[in-house]
């Protein structure tokens, strides 16, 4: 697989539980979830992406939306989680963080002297 | 640019997105091109200078519609997927109300539905026999069949007693006969039960 497409596949895997992780103590905008994921390399190619994906999480149960005024302009969408959308998540989080673990250490201890 | 020629810019994007996005339900599209166009529109209000260049680099990061659209469509998740696919549709409903009620078109709908499997689907079909066209007919059949077997009739012997003599059914001892329609009731009781307990029990493998 060209690098290129690996990081693709990554991204994919990963970008809808870091949304849901950003989600995780404040409700936010789109606008919001988008300026936090510019000072994430690489997380983020196509910042559109975002609202499909948070219409998708919606469907799915794992954000809900609420209106809110803005000081100026017109009242924004702010998407926060739902109980499942926090299970979601703690879910994810024990997930990868064994899952980096055993990556790690196969690249580390099994690798040889180039790893 | 012209305000004008920015505005161009701009619905034709969302144009090119809403195209793109027309196998999406009808909801989630007017939502996702709701919140494309208020970001759009915020980020504009951002911009130094309202060059052509700084618009096109605003639409340039939102991305190609095609990739959004992608995005609204992919799962990336399997058993969802598959949770969709058996989603509870018309025809799954009609064929559950015309299993027991007008069994042939139920049946046809069990079979044309993707969310029961083949065992589900000959349960639908076999166990109540007909459904409750069967249970229509089978009344006739009986009442065709004791009207043709049992007759009763009295005659006058040679010593002028009234000798009464049946055929068919009602020739057996009485407590025969309450047992044969002790039966018959036991039958139409299970013939009408059945059709329901299989619905439900279609309905039940539906939501699995």
């Amino acid at each position: 697989m060209p690098i290129e497409g690996l990081a693709t596949q990554l991204r994919k895997g990963v970008i809808e539980y870091c949304v849901l992780a950003m989600l995780r103590n404040t409700p936010r905008y789109g606008g919001e979830l988008i300026q936090l994921m510019r000072s994430q390399d690489g997380l983020l190619t196509s910042e559109g992406t975002i609202y499909p994906l948070l219409s998708r999480m919606r469907a799915d149960g794992l954000v809900d939306t609420e209106w809110r005024e803005t000081p100026r302009g017109s009242p924004r969408r702010y998407y926060r989680l739902t109980k499942a959308g926090q299970q979601a998540v703690s879910d994810f989080q024990r997930e990868w963080v064994r899952f980096r673990a055993t990556v790690d250490h196969v690249f580390v201890h099994e690798g040889g002297p180039q790893g | 640019m012209t305000a004008y020629q920015a505005d161009q810019l701009v619905s034709e994007y969302l144009g090119r997105l809403d195209e793109q996005l027309a196998d999406v339900p009808r909801t989630r599209r007017d939502e996702i091109l709701d919140e494309i166009s208020q970001h759009i529109a915020e980020e504009r209000g951002l911009l130094h200078n309202k060059s052509e260049a700084d618009l096109r680099n605003l639409l340039d990061r939102l991305g190609d519609p095609a990739e959004l659209a992608a995005a609204a469509r992919d799962d990336g998740d399997e058993s969802h997927e598959a949770k969709e696919s058996r989603r509870i549709g018309a025809i799954e409903v009609l064929a559950l109300v015309l299993t027991p009620l007008v069994w042939p078109a139920g049946v046809i709908l069990l079979w044309l539905s993707p969310a029961w499997n083949l065992r589900d689907k000959l349960i639908g079909t076999l166990v109540p026999p007909g459904g409750y066209l069967f249970i229509l007919f089978s009344p006739a059949l009986l009442l065709m069949g004791t009207g043709v077997t049992n007759s009763c009739g009295g005659t006058v012997d040679s010593g002028g007693n009234v000798v009464n003599s049946c055929t068919g059914v009602l020739a057996l001892p009485v407590w025969q006969q309450d047992l044969i329609n002790v039966g018959l009731v036991a039958i139409v009781v299970v013939l009408l039960v059945l059709p329901v307990l299989t619905a439900i029990y279609l309905a039940r493998r539906l939501r699995k």
